[in-house]
């Protein structure tokens, strides 16, 4: 059976606001600093708590009027790029 | 009278080039220090002040953590007479940030060493700046007294032994500028470190009112600037500068070969627009008062736990004041409206012109090229370089 993948920020990163639609999320142990948009934002608050793909995707959904797969497709890529760096955790 | 056209601009209202928070901070843990250095910009009223307790500094780190600040420079005073430093590093820790020392390395052993190994203290540190002032103990302990040198050159070499990500830096004086080929060599060739940094000694603190001579002159500054020109080439790069004689060379030899080339001057340059620092950082004295500036110390801007750091960060009129100052043309100053190299210039860091001219929309002598190049027949600027130099 396939196991389903649960995606949960790193306790150590933070958010710093630059602008209104402007964030960076920076790890300090890396040293990594990633820039991110108001809906990356959403999506690292949201993960303070472990979730599925899809349940990322239906609180997002809540916020913005975009259609359910071009969400996923976006917020996939989004995950794997920040747990490439260790903004963001994967656990199965 | 010195009068200056500016643009109307509302002094709590923050240009949209700030950010909405800090990406880091500069603190000053302590005003207490074991040396009495001849040129030491956090001297004089500055010792007065009480050192701010461990709470204060967590509470105010807190602040930062929300405000998702990532840095912090911790220096004093001298940052190892602080006996809670390591407390306070890992409050940096536990809220998120990064940080970096500024010593004066004499109080660094080999159980200081041991204490940065406990802990993510090594992990979170972005570097530890020593300060070596000459290639012997005579010249050294000249800048640094009292008997200083071994005591930091131990402390440098405890770093690098345990691969620590140490810079070092030296601050060009009257005491050591004749001294600068057997410092590169000890720094670079016996110590073996990858490079140093370079600044020059000026107008703050210590060097205001101490007894003895430690500005550099305009001769020894034209003997530091050609000297480091030529060990840089020789040291293939590993002796840098943002300030100071080696900054003032480069700036002034690119000015020369864009006026050849029939340049008039340099994208973003201009205007007042040398310092960065506080469209990036603050800093906070170590009393818990914020400034726009350890070096600009006056301009006091309210106190940690009491005004809240994000309000003062966009809103204070001081750090308004100092963002502004690059919006301000070179030519709206009376000293350079008519100089033809002001598209190259940008009017010299905001700290020094204030502490030399007590204002801040002004310019620093020492970063003008026509002075330099004494194309400037105007007797009171010259009158005022000859006093700046």
């Amino acid at each position: 059976m396939k196991s389903i993948q649960k995606y949960k920020r790193n306790h150590i990163v933070s958010i710093r606001c630059v602008s209104s639609s402007f964030y960076e999320v920076f790890n300090p142990d890396t040293n990594t600093v990633v820039p991110i948009n108001q809906t990356g934002k959403d999506i690292i608050e949201f993960l303070t708590s472990a979730h599925t793909i899809n349940e990322i995707c239906t609180y997002l959904k809540e916020l913005y009027e975009v259609d359910f797969e071009t969400l996923k497709e976006d917020t996939s890529e989004f995950l794997k790029e920040t747990c490439t760096v260790f903004i963001v955790e994967c656990s199965s | 009278m010195n009068s200056i056209i500016a643009p109307y601009y509302d002094p709590v209202v923050p240009s949209e080039s700030v950010p909405l928070a800090p990406k880091s901070v500069d603190i000053s843990i302590t005003g207490k220090c074991n040396l009495k250095c001849a040129y030491c910009f956090y001297a004089d009223e500055m010792q007065g002040l009480s050192d701010l307790p461990f709470d204060r500094w967590d509470a105010f780190f807190q602040e930062c953590e929300d405000l998702g600040v990532q840095r912090a420079t911790v220096s004093g005073g001298e940052a190892f007479c602080r006996p809670d430093l390591f407390r306070v590093i890992d409050s940096l820790i536990d809220h998120k940030m990064r940080y970096s020392l500024l010593s004066n390395g004499t109080l660094i052993t080999k159980k200081t060493i041991n204490s940065f190994e406990e802990g993510k203290r090594r992990l979170r540190m972005d570097s530890i700046q020593i300060s070596i002032d000459g290639s012997s103990a005579s010249i050294h302990n000249k800048s640094r007294p009292p008997d200083s040198f071994d005591a930091a050159v131990r402390g440098l070499r405890l770093l690098l032994d345990h691969e620590f990500p140490v810079t070092v830096r030296v601050t060009i004086n009257a005491h050591n500028v004749y001294d600068l080929e057997n410092i590169a060599s000890f720094l670079l060739e016996d110590i073996g470190i990858k490079s140093f940094g370079t600044n020059e000694a000026d107008y703050f603190g210590s060097a205001r009112c101490g007894a003895q001579r430690v500005l550099l002159s305009e001769k020894e500054r034209q003997y530091a600037m050609d000297t480091l020109l030529r060990l840089q080439k020789e040291y293939h790069g590993r002796i840098n500068a943002m300030a100071g004689p080696l900054s003032r060379a480069h700036m002034f030899s690119d000015i020369e070969q864009a006026v050849r080339e029939g340049k008039t001057g340099f994208s973003g340059r201009g205007t007042l627009c040398s310092c960065g620092g506080v469209f990036q950082k603050i800093s906070v004295l170590h009393d818990g008062t914020m400034v726009p500036c350890n070096m600009l110390p006056k301009l006091t801007m309210g106190v940690i736990g009491i005004n809240p750091v994000s309000e003062v960060w966009l809103h204070h009129p001081s750090m308004n004041a100092v963002r502004q100052r690059r919006k301000i043309p070179l030519t709206a100053l009376s000293t350079c409206t008519d100089c033809p190299y002001t598209g190259f210039c940008t009017g010299g860091c905001p700290a020094t012109v204030m502490s030399k001219t007590g204002r801040l929309l002004a310019r620093d002598p020492l970063t003008c090229y026509r002075l330099y190049i004494g194309d400037d027949n105007n007797e009171q600027h010259i009158e005022g370089y000859a006093e700046a130099v």
